[in-house]
């Protein structure tokens, strides 16, 4: 019913200089390009996720679907409609901001009512209505009261109640979970995604948490500097990074990234790693091969609960620190002054003792790293274009 | 630490709490509470024209001001200037915020010109008001092509005064409204964009509500200025007893105290009219009890 068709969306932001004291004429003007060339579909009633660090421009995206920000470049369709020019409130689009944004001397009962109340003449339906969204989100009981009178995750279930009620085609979400604390974000999380099946609409999401874009998305887009790094599925974007950002952004702890250079000697590709000599598995070499270089500078990415840490391991390191969570360890080590981390999440492994500065044996399998070239970044799967 | 040095450090800490208070209690007591329980005091006691009080009164002095032909006049004078100024500068001020709210590249422009009236002095706009409704040389009679003696008649005399009490008082009340208006979370108003909200029902039902505390600060203040009015009927009306015609309770007051040295009648004057504006003030905070929304 409703896709979202995005073509080369961008968004520049004039910085003007406000006030008498002008500084010098070439700092007068900067243009600050928060989105550039973004480019999407999104299909009807999909999850999408907009990932990235701050300032990536996600929100900025978000905000021009929900026509509050004006689109300097590139067409948006909603239903194949361009919607380029027209209205907010004629995009048939709901949004939930961060900081849910409530008529603050409204009832919850009012706040969810009134973008419908002018709309519906029949004040029963509006009733009806209003009754079924606070019933899903379970707000029945704070029908009365006010915004102040609620708690942080309350307000913001009246918010995401404010914008069900509409019947929107088109939900959008600023970062809706980011001013509640850990316990009650998790809580929202899965709430979120029941919700998700009772709603009849197309949902964009954006966030900084990774864990909220991997476990409601149905496909994620990671974006950096205003441009989309990578679009996939949770299990595409970390499984299969298009390139370090993506890899280093998604996972927690971070991926471990080495630096190496990938060497042809004897028929095949071997690079070396910690003074060892390992050889490429045929699906790297065949694609370093169509290089035609005998020497490449890669870098190497292992995820660190790929490494296992063993006594007689191929490498070894120096532990440096060891972090207990209970159900597991992450263990900080270095070795020729790179970093090295590995996560240990099996309950024996945990009971054993990290000590610092002893030695330790780890290996990993070629099978689970990824590599990417030195200079762009880019995993040589993807081939070799800048990010 | 033992209960002396406790209590040593307590008294310290109350000796330095006094000293601090010292001046803003030196000012208070000198200008605000000795004058005023002095003029209570006056209010029930015979005084002399030198100001020296000559016994005990009792209600002598409120007898003789409530029964003199000028009183009721003044008092209705008052109440019309503040029944028509309060909501006139309300819905002035409230129309400039509202149109100049948002950000543009003339808002430094237009603000600078609404806010111009705080920057002109009482005296000075007096004089400027009075030149402006002269019959003969004034602006106002030649733009409108009346033929107007403002200044003879009680009812164009008030209507004159309203107009300049209302000028004003704009500069400052535009200017808290305009803060109101600009901190209304920017999230709320485009939540009311998103929800596609119409323009009316997003002034009345979203913006006032919010900034109702400010609104209701500018009523209260505006009221006990307007019940306080006595400036322009003195600069421009002039001190005589043909004056009285536009005469308000405090220029009846600055008559009767400053220029015919009768110090009774001026007190109970300006007791009438601190208990007029007392009672008002408490009747709004009855009704701001139901209209004001404060954010917790």
């Amino acid at each position: 019913m409703a896709s979202i068709t995005m073509k080369n969306l961008t968004k520049i932001y004039e910085e003007r200089e406000v006030g008498f004291f002008k500084k010098k004429k070439e700092e007068k003007r900067k243009d600050v390009v928060a989105v550039k060339d973004f480019s999407m579909e999104i299909k009807d009633r999909e999850f999408v996720v907009l990932l990235g660090p701050s300032g990536c421009g996600k929100s900025t995206t978000l905000r021009m679907i929900a026509g509050l920000e004006e689109i300097d470049r590139g067409e948006l369709y909603i239903d194949d409609v361009l919607v380029n020019d027209t209205e907010s409130k004629d995009r048939d689009v709901a949004m939930v901001f961060q900081n849910y944004a409530l008529y603050p001397h409204m009832t919850v009962f009012d706040n969810m009512a009134f973008a419908i109340k002018k709309r519906l003449k029949d004040k029963a339906e509006v009733t009806r209505k209003v009754k079924e969204a606070a019933e899903i989100l379970g707000l029945s009981q704070y029908l009365d009261r006010r915004p102040r009178e609620l708690s942080g995750g309350q307000r913001q279930r009246v918010a995401i109640g404010r914008a069900i009620v509409r019947n929107p085609k088109v939900m959008l979400m600023d970062e809706p979970l980011s001013n509640l604390d850990a316990k009650l974000r998790n809580q929202m999380r899965s709430e979120l995604l029941k919700l998700r099946k009772r709603i009849d609409a197309t949902f964009v999401y954006v966030t900084h948490d990774q864990t909220e874009a991997m476990t409601l998305g149905d496909r994620v887009v990671v974006m950096k500097d205003g441009s989309i790094m990578q679009i996939g599925t949770p299990d595409e974007i970390y499984s299969n990074p298009r390139n370090i950002f993506v890899a280093t952004f998604i996972g927690n702890p971070e991926m471990n990234i080495f630096p190496v250079s990938a060497y042809r000697k004897d028929q095949g590709f071997f690079i070396s790693l910690f003074g060892k000599e390992l050889e490429l598995g045929k699906e790297y070499s065949d694609i370093l091969e169509k290089r035609n270089e005998s020497f490449i500078p890669l870098k190497l990415g292992i995820r660190p609960e790929y490494i296992t840490l063993e006594e007689q391991g191929l490498f070894s390191a120096e532990i440096t620190i060891a972090e207990y969570t209970g159900n597991s360890v992450c263990v900080h080590m270095v070795e020729d002054g790179v970093e090295i981390v590995a996560l240990e999440e099996e309950r024996r492994r945990v009971e054993k003792v990290y000590t610092p500065e002893s030695k330790i044996g780890f290996s990993f399998s070629l099978s689970d790293s990824l590599l990417f070239y030195s200079e762009s970044g880019m995993n040589i799967q993807f081939g070799e274009e800048n990010e | 630490m033992s209960r002396e040095g406790r209590s040593a450090k307590r008294r310290r800490e109350g000796r330095r709490v006094f000293f601090l208070l010292l001046p803003i209690m030196v000012f208070a007591i000198a200008f605000i509470y000795f004058p005023f329980i002095r003029t209570i005091i006056n209010a029930f006691s015979r005084v002399n024209s030198k100001g020296i009080i000559k016994g005990f009164a009792g209600l002598e002095n409120f007898i003789y001001t409530y029964s003199r032909k000028d009183f009721l006049p003044a008092l209705k004078h008052t109440l019309i200037i503040a029944i028509f100024n309060v909501p006139i500068t309300l819905v002035i001020t409230l129309t400039l915020a509202l149109l100049s709210q948002k950000r543009r590249r003339l808002s430094a422009v237009y603000e600078t010109m609404f806010t111009l009236p705080m920057s002109v002095s009482m005296s000075a706009a007096c004089m400027i008001f009075k030149s402006m409704f002269s019959p003969s040389v004034g602006f106002i009679n030649y733009f409108f092509s009346l033929k107007l003696g403002w200044f003879e008649s009680t009812e164009t005399a008030l209507a004159a005064c309203i107009i300049l009490t209302v000028w004003m008082g704009i500069g400052f009340d535009y200017l808290l409204l305009l803060s109101a208006l600009r901190g209304i979370p920017k999230s709320v108003m485009e939540a009311t964009e998103v929800d596609g909200i119409s323009l009316w029902r997003k002034i009345f039902l979203v913006e006032i509500p919010l900034i109702s505390p400010t609104i209701f600060y500018i009523f209260c203040t505006n009221l006990v200025l307007c019940m306080m009015t006595s400036a322009p009927m003195i600069i421009i009306m002039g001190v005589s007893p043909e004056s009285s015609a536009t005469n308000t309770l405090m220029s009846m007051m600055y008559q009767s105290g400053f220029s015919s040295s009768d110090y009774g009648l001026a007190a109970v004057l300006s007791l009438t009219a601190f208990i007029l504006t007392l009672l008002f003030t408490i009747l709004s905070f009855v009704a701001e009890k139901r209209r004001v929304h404060y954010e917790a």
